[in-house]
């Protein structure tokens, strides 16, 4: 029979017996009755020669006994009833722990998918990135299609992939089939798929045929995609899809495990795949990714020599590669690229929730402490009558065992919930966030969590159930005089502890939160509100100057058709919205022949595009139509460029070099944030878009009424030129630089829930011990009044408690985060780490708190009748 | 098992299971008809004690050595049956040869003295 049937049938064994022992008698009887017996003889003879039924059926049931587990289950049902005795602190405690195990499990699952667990692919410890230069911008982390091929010959490697990096601004127009839709997508190598160690769900990867030019034309979906667009049918493979006017088969689904996005471009959901057409982009520079897996055994260091070595023998072979563009090859472990900016806030956060769930314990540990004072007589009594201290201090064990347990269960049920909404959550640039969910590990440690907590907060209750004074807490009088001082000093060092840690909190909230302030105040170049970008479709093949002509001929009247649209205030275009896509090129002032190429973002605009995104023109003028093909060939730098190029000069009226041709300085403007929102992007460029062609250009409207108003209006207008394109697929700049920000809005959103969640628990803290203190000393302050002490007075001097308390507590916290903030330094932006006004601020705010979780216990000492007070106890 | 008369104790541990398990062996039985069962097969000599017998069979089943069902006796009552269990039966043949081994032990060291 196992354990668990000795434990849980135990019940029916004991009735069997019952029943078993009832029918022997009787049979016995029934016996001695057919011998000539009387029935009452016969009863009492049956009975006389049984014994004792009771103790017989005690011997029968003490072998299904489990002692220690039986007395550990009478010790939980015992928990389980007190608690139910007491539901308002039951309930409050079991959410107190579900709050800071859940915080916990979720953020650790976080951690744990984004940092502690290699990426989910084939021997994921041996992938590198081979990023050019680590420079800002794609262009700088990227490599032409021939370097690409030429790193395959390093020895170091056992294969390298590619996919086209500026995916970020490409969409893909999928017709032909079904309604026309919008998707992002990327263009893969056909070994892409296989390096990775992913397998499609159905059908096959790319072949190198489909990069070929003339080659068959190839797709393979998402999975959300095959979902949405075709209800998952798995018929789908083989089917004709038109995209951006090219008609290709399906071939292909991918796993839904596989989230392109979440791990090379968190926040875009990329829906499309589609063979590297490396014919053509061989002629567009700095376009493709590389990632490689280095042979068993091959340290990342001699890789990195040997890569060394290579560029530096193609360089001198290939001089010409390194005008304007020089190039590198720098290794990256996969894993570090990925996550690397997301480690230190992540690091903090899991701190920060420590810190919390320490003090659910302090606040725990307090809370019970309380209940151990009021439970001061019963635990005597139970002592009286035997209990040993070691056996008090178990059941008390057990009770806070209960609790986390519970609050444990709930804990982990918040997580899931909270692990989905983050997954759930989309424009969210953060690496891997997608894949965040609670597994074995993760429960584990939850499981590991709760009882760990149970055992911090559980410790000093007990200890002081086993220590509680005999016989003293029995008697009436003994109010107060023996447990006093120390129990005192215990509940008040836990209180002091808590207010400590939340100032810890606070502060480094605090900082990060002033530090979320000054960049939502950093000025851009440009102003976000009110402005709407819209991606139109690719240009035709623009090879002779007619075409090429007629066609800037319709952007302009695009554009001017656009501008009359009512509410439109400003239209414009560019190829590289801020924040979205970027690219670089070389500048070279032509007068300077000795100069080197500058790098520098290249953006190419329409007219008035400074205007319309209300970028200054510090000098000269910038863009008008009348710059086009037939026109000089002009361009514009910004501020910083400038400086470099022509430092204490005026650039305008300058002849550059850029992609190998001349062009006129015309203006100077002011410097954008078009890679981070933090960071200055350095040299910038513009060309006349109606003299540089580019792939596909993207509508900037500004409007001055809201956005619905115009849309109709705005939609008619575009449908006229571009019927194909969905305005659905308008977005707000303001989206887009939300974006930028959310992984600084992620973190300061969950510290500031963090130090809020501490501050409460601190006030609750000091909440307690106060009014414990004023129940206390009620008697006292019953005689000080009757001796005429003022209600005023008495309310005082509590409140004076209070601050005591806080002003403690703020000391050991400020003291604890002068140093520790200095930590948090290189994610704070525009405050140091010992910024006054956050100090000064966190410590206010715990001040106020702490005064108001006083107030109340004041308030009713104050109020204690003199008369009531003394009759008490 | 106690056998009679009173003052004299078990002979040593493990044989009321031994003679419970034999019994069973024969045919399964519920605990008054072993009782009886016992008690005539021993023509008389033993008779088990409700006392040990009741604790002797949780244990047997808590062992794994018997199973027990409700069922009806021939005389209609409702009775809980016991039937060996193939690791009873085990049990038993291991039982029996170490205890006649010791039998023979005792009989030996018991033999009268040659001289």
């Amino acid at each position: 029979m196992s354990l668990f049937q000795r434990l849980f049938r135990r019940q029916q064994l004991y009735t069997d017996l019952n029943e078993e022992m009832q029918q022997h008698l009787e049979e016995r009887i029934e016996e001695l009755v057919r011998q000539g017996m009387s029935r009452e003889q016969a009863t009492a003879a049956a009975r006389r020669e049984f014994g004792n039924v009771l103790a017989l059926e005690e011997r029968g049931r003490e072998e299904w006994k489990l002692p220690v587990l039986d007395s550990f289950l009478a010790d939980i049902r015992y928990a389980l009833r007190h608690l139910r005795q007491q539901p308002s602190f039951s309930i409050v405690a079991i959410l107190i722990l579900a709050l800071g195990i859940g915080a916990n499990t979720t953020v650790f699952s976080v951690i744990h998918t984004m940092l502690l667990q290699p990426l989910p692919f084939r021997s994921p410890e041996r992938l590198v990135w081979i990023v050019n230069q680590d420079t800002p911008g794609l262009s700088g982390r990227t490599h032409t299609v021939d370097t690409y091929e030429a790193l395959g010959k390093l020895q170091s490697f056992e294969e390298l992939t590619t996919y086209e990096a500026f995916f970020a601004r490409s969409s893909y127009k999928l017709t032909g089939d079904k309604e026309a839709d919008r998707v992002g997508g990327v263009m893969i190598a056909p070994n892409f798929l296989s390096f990775l160690g992913i397998k499609p769900l159905i059908g096959r990867g790319f072949n190198e045929g489909e990069t070929k030019q003339g080659g068959p034309g190839a797709a393979i979906l998402s999975h959300a995609l095959w979902q949405r667009r075709y209800s998952a049918d798995p018929k789908v493979l083989g089917k004709q899809l038109t995209v951006n006017g090219r008609g290709v088969t399906i071939v292909g689904v991918l796993p839904p495990a596989f989230d392109f996005g979440s791990i090379f471009a968190p926040g875009i959901q990329l829906d499309i795949f589609l063979p590297t057409p490396f014919y053509e982009i061989r002629r567009w520079g700095n376009t493709v990714a590389v990632i490689g897996r280095l042979k068993p055994g091959v340290s990342i260091a001699s890789a990195q020599s040997e890569a060394n070595a290579f560029i530096e023998l193609r360089q001198r072979e290939h001089p010409e590669f390194g005008q304007p563009r020089s190039y590198g090859a720098i290794l990256q472990p996969m894993h570090d690229s990925i996550t690397a900016s997301m480690r230190q806030p992540m690091y903090l956060l899991w701190a920060a929730v420590g810190v919390v769930l320490l003090i659910v314990c302090v606040n725990l540990s307090n809370l019970l402490l309380a209940r151990a004072a009021a439970r001061r007589k019963e635990m005597a009594l139970r002592r009286a009558l035997g209990a040993g201290g070691a056996r008090l201090a178990r059941q008390m064990l057990t009770e806070t065992f209960v609790l986390a347990l519970a609050g444990g269960t709930l804990g982990v049920a918040l997580a899931y919930s909270a692990t989905a909404a983050l997954r759930n959550l989309d424009a969210l640039s953060i690496p891997l966030l997608k894949s965040v969910q609670i597994d074995a590990t993760a429960l584990t440690v939850a499981a590991g969590i709760t009882l760990l907590t149970a055992f911090v907060f559980g410790f000093l209750p007990a200890l002081s159930a086993a220590r509680g004074g005999f016989g003293e807490a029995l008697k009436d009088n003994a109010r107060g005089s023996s447990h006093g001082r120390g129990h005192r000093l215990v509940r008040t060092t836990l209180v002091v502890s808590e207010v400590a840690f939340a100032c810890l909190l606070l502060v480094g909230a605090g900082l990060l939160l002033r530090s979320f302030l000054h960049v939502l105040d950093v000025n851009l170049g440009f102003t976000a509100a009110q402005t709407y970008t819209l991606r139109l479709d690719a240009f035709p093949r623009l090879d002779t100057e007619d075409k090429a002509a007629a066609y800037m001929d319709l952007l302009h009247r695009f554009l001017n058709r656009t501008r009359a649209v009512p509410g439109v205030e400003g239209a414009s275009m560019t190829d590289a919205v801020p924040l979205e896509s970027n690219r670089t090129w070389g500048i070279r002032a032509k007068d300077k022949p000795d100069s080197k190429f500058e790098p520098a973002l290249i953006k190419l605009i329409g007219p008035d595009l400074m205007k319309t995104m209300r970028t200054p023109v510090l000098k000269g003028r910038e863009f008008t139509a009348a710059d086009n093909v037939r026109s000089p060939r002009v361009a514009l730098i910004n501020e910083s460029l400038a400086k470099r190029l022509y430092p204490n000069e005026d650039p305008v009226g300058r002849a550059v070099l850029i992609g190998g041709r001349d062009r006129q300085v015309v203006g100077v403007v002011a410097d954008v944030r078009h890679l981070s929102v933090e960071e200055s992007s350095g040299s910038e460029m513009y060309l006349p878009l109606f003299q540089q062609a580019t792939m596909s250009p993207t509508l900037v409207v500004r409007i001055s009424r809201r956005f619905e108003d115009v849309s109709p209006a705005l939609r008619a207008a575009i449908a006229e030129f571009f019927p194909d394109i969905p305005t659905a697929t308008f977005r707000a700049l303001d989206h887009t630089v939300d974006r930028a920000l959310s992984p600084r809005r992620f973190l300061v959103n969950l510290l500031i829930a963090f130090a809020l969640a501490a501050v409460a628990l601190a006030a609750i803290g000091i909440y307690g011990v106060i009014a414990y203190t004023v129940t206390r000393r009620t008697p006292e302050f019953g005689i000080r009044m009757a001796l005429g002490a003022t209600g005023g007075r008495i309310r005082g001097s509590v409140v004076a408690d209070t601050l005591r308390l806080a002003i403690a507590g703020i000391g050991i916290g400020v003291a604890a985060a002068l140093p520790l903030s200095a930590l948090l330094s290189t994610l704070l932006f525009g405050v140091t780490a010992k910024d006054t006004a956050t100090f000064t601020a966190a410590g206010g705010i715990l001040l106020l708190v702490a005064l108001a979780a006083g107030f109340v216990p004041a308030f009713r000492a104050s109020r204690i009748s003199p008369m009531t007070a003394l009759r008490a106890d | 098992m106690s056998p009679k008369p009173r003052d004299r104790r078990d002979l040593f541990p493990g044989a009321l299971e031994m003679m419970i398990l034999r019994t069973l062996k024969r045919q399964p039985l519920h605990g008054y008809a072993l009782t009886q069962e016992i008690k005539r097969a021993s023509s008389e000599l033993l008779q088990i004690e409700e006392g040990s017998l009741y604790p002797a069979l949780q244990r047997m089943l808590k062992d794994g050595w018997v199973t027990a069902k409700w069922g009806v006796s021939p005389t209609n009552r409702r009775v809980r049956v016991y039937t060996i269990t193939a690791a009873g039966a085990k049990h038993l043949d291991q039982e029996v040869s170490s205890f006649e081994q010791m039998l023979e032990g005792i009989r030996r060291v018991l033999a009268p003295v040659q001289s």
